[in-house]
């Protein structure tokens, strides 16, 4: 678990979006908080997965992936914004993510 | 540097410029669409990336994604750009079997179709199928499958955390299920209703041996083959026979083939087929190494 401030918050859209530019061939300015993973950007659950290890190993944390699997179905993200969302849930609570709401 | 073509099996997703891309380094690409028009007696010169036709049916889709695994691999040779090892990816073995000269480009063909006929021939009758799981380890997957004694098994293991799974369509389904319930980060049910890797094809063996020995003359490769079934390297005739039939109902690791291929000092892989697959299941394999899918080949060949 990490406290979250807006140095952690800002880096980790950075990473999130330009994961997804380079992934997906654009440029990080065609990506917005609204962007559809699945339909704009072609992106999978791998990229989820890639982006769960990244953070993880950044910030030094042991992640249950089976925790984050149980609440993604409770709480299914859909766009950049909520992934980015959902990726600083995960930072902030670890594996009690699984207690939130 | 070393450098490995790895070859995809089925195409999950185009980028949308393949054709343009190959077109623009040679005619192999609607060359080999004219040939297997020949071979096969079905019109793939009406081939595009749109047409379902070809997209959504299993045996064409396979036979598609041997053609521009053959084009690109050919077109790399012949612009100077050489392999020092091949990986095949599943069904992709064949696209590496050509590439490493152990069959011709007609052969491969033949060698895909009976593959499926005699496949379809062994299950006839059975509702089968394949399905992805990611975010579950193999012991957790197993213990699934285990638990509720299902005819289904690991077809493949892409890295740890992702897996493809074959077996009964019904066993398949159920253990999907199981999986999102115990916190499978997602899962789905592939449109491929051949139960590729799985002990459900092990009856397709002396068929498969018998048709290779009566119709496919076998080279010794140029370049050594990875099996990804034991990881062993394939080079004459008796391995590649080996691998071709066991390649159907036997289970592989691509993880294992790939940290091989890395342990031998591969840094440079080129993902010779349409899509990305490849590049996106292989980058959760720790390692320096750079893999270039058919979108940024411009910068090898320019």
């Amino acid at each position: 678990m990490a406290k979250l401030n807006d140095k952690m918050k800002e880096e980790v859209r950075e990473v999130v979006l330009d994961f997804f530019a380079e992934e997906c061939e654009i440029d990080t300015e065609e990506i917005t908080d609204e962007s559809n993973i699945i339909s704009d950007l072609g992106g999978d659950s791998l990229m989820f997965l890639a982006l769960i290890e990244i953070f993880t190993k950044k910030y030094g944390q042991e992640i249950d992936l089976k925790t984050i699997g149980k609440y993604s179905i409770k709480h299914p993200v859909e766009t950049i914004g909520e992934l980015i969302d959902m990726q600083l849930r995960i930072i902030e609570h670890g594996n009690n993510i699984i207690n939130l709401d | 540097m070393k450098t490995a073509f790895i070859f995809p099996a089925f195409i999950s997703e185009y980028i949308g410029s393949e054709i343009q891309i190959l077109d623009a380094f040679s005619s192999n690409f609607q060359h080999y669409l004219h040939e297997t028009s020949k071979i096969t007696g079905d019109d793939f010169e009406e081939f595009s990336l749109e047409n379902t036709a070809f997209t959504e049916n299993e045996l064409r889709s396979q036979l598609i994604s041997y053609v521009f695994s053959c084009s690109l691999s050919d077109t790399l040779i012949t612009h100077g750009l050489k392999p020092d090892i091949l990986a095949g990816y599943s069904m992709g073995l064949y696209a590496a079997l050509h590439t490493g000269g152990a069959i011709d480009f007609e052969d491969g063909i033949k060698l895909i179709k009976q593959a499926y006929i005699i496949s379809k021939s062994t299950i006839a009758g059975i509702e089968s199928g394949m399905g992805s799981i990611i975010g579950l380890t193999q012991d957790e997957i197993e213990e699934i499958i285990a638990t509720y004694k299902l005819e289904a098994e690991i077809a493949n293991t892409n890295s740890v955390h992702s897996h493809l799974v074959t077996g009964r369509l019904d066993a398949v389904n159920h253990l999907l299920n199981n999986a999102i319930e115990i916190g499978a980060l997602s899962v789905a049910l592939l449109n491929v209703k051949t139960p590729y890797h799985s002990k459900l094809l092990k009856g397709t063996l002396a068929e498969f041996q018998q048709f290779i020995s009566d119709e496919v003359p076998l080279k010794k490769t140029n370049y050594p083959i990875i099996s990804s079934i034991n990881q062993r390297l394939v080079k004459t005739p008796d391995d590649i026979k080996t691998e071709i039939t066991n390649n159907l109902f036997g289970n592989i690791n691509w993880m294992h083939s790939f940290e091989k291929l890395v342990n031998v000092g591969v840094t440079q892989f080129i993902e010779c087929g349409a899509g990305k697959s490849l590049q996106k299941i292989s980058r959760f394999i720790p390692g320096d190494f750079k893999i270039y899918p058919m979108s940024k080949i411009k910068r090898l060949l320019t």
